[in-house]
């Protein structure tokens, strides 16, 4: 049953995001239902995700290749990193996959308003994990912890060149994590607006859900860089 | 039949992931400050494995999807298997 009135009567003079989301009810033209062309778009997302796991999947093998190798100073590098704040934004990036979570839920219960809510929620946090991680950047630089060439890398010993190590594949493996971030807080800035402006009518469940897909790859890495970076050895 | 989502949202299943994941999130914190020598890698891998696999199962939704994306999801897990398994056979055998 198609609704185009909205509680105030006659649709057309309503604003368009307060409408509730249509039922969407015939496919594209190459598919037989609905529902196969959901689930080819949900395919889709997956096969992407795929090549992300396989893409952060080297860097995690370059991570323990190296752990293995420098174990000691896997440990002692560990110990510099500000694991409150570290605590903080995995705490931060699960609860953005809630919001994300409560979103997907929405839109498939044809909820406007609390889509929108929802979508800024995991956008909000988004940001807040980035400006942590930033901080804890400029405190590695202020505590002359980065180990590019050219720069003072304070730790000596003879377990510097681990350390280096360590320093290296943090600021590699969470930089490229965060910009996933932001690539993801662009497609959810994205698809809030176009709901907020009414043009994800019909594919709404679909998109939500796979930018949903994508968010919660990117807490899923997270997941890992936090016990990997933030928890080598006893504290 | 008037809703053509491919599944519908339950809140409570979402809250309850979520509360067990910020569970899992304080084991695995407070756990790392025991000290059990290379134990201590293993229990991080194993909790943030349960961690994942209950994203991806309900925040992810593998579990409501047909078995096609469970294949997609869970077999990359192969791939990357062929690639640590590789690297490892490699360097940690050299003499």
């Amino acid at each position: 049953m198609l609704r185009s009135d909205g509680p105030a009567g006659a649709g057309v003079t309503m604003e368009l995001r307060q409408q509730p989301f249509p039922v969407d009810d015939h496919p594209d033209e190459q598919y037989v239902t609905l529902t196969q062309q959901q689930e080819t778009a949900e395919l889709g997302m997956w096969l992407f995700l795929a090549t992300e796991f396989l893409f952060f999947g080297a860097f995690f093998a370059a991570y323990l290749v190296y752990r293995y190798l420098h174990s000691r100073a896997f440990e002692l590098a560990s110990e510099r990193m500000d694991l409150v704040a570290g605590t903080i934004n995995t705490g931060v990036l699960l609860t953005s996959s809630f919001t994300m979570a409560l979103a997907v839920a929405s839109v498939e219960r044809h909820e406007t308003r609390r889509v929108g809510r929802f979508l800024l929620c995991t956008i909000g946090l988004g940001i807040v994990f980035l400006g942590i991680k930033g901080m804890e950047y400029f405190h590695k630089f202020t505590e002359r912890l980065i180990p590019f060439a050219g720069w003072d890398f304070a730790p000596g010993g003879a377990t510097r060149a681990g350390e280096m190590a360590f320093f290296n594949l943090y600021f590699l493996m969470t930089g490229i994590h965060a910009v996933h971030m932001i690539i993801g807080i662009g497609l959810l800035s994205w698809i809030t607006l176009a709901i907020w402006l009414g043009h994800l009518r019909r594919r709404a469940a679909t998109v939500v859900h796979n930018v949903g897909l994508y968010w919660h790859f990117v807490d899923l890495v997270w997941v890992f860089l936090f016990p990997f970076f933030y928890l080598v050895g006893a504290h | 039949m008037t809703s053509h989502s491919i599944r519908h949202g339950s809140d409570r299943e979402v809250f309850v992931v979520y509360g067990a994941l910020l569970v899992l999130l304080a084991a695995t914190v407070g756990l790392a400050q025991v000290n059990f020598g290379w134990g201590n890698y293993w229990v991080a891998v194993c909790i943030a494995s349960l961690k994942s696999l209950l994203i991806l199962l309900y925040f992810m939704q593998v579990r409501r999807s047909r078995s096609l994306i469970g294949l997609f999801a869970f077999g990359t897990l192969l791939w990357l298997g062929i690639l640590f398994g590789f690297i490892f056979a490699d360097f940690t055998t050299r003499t």
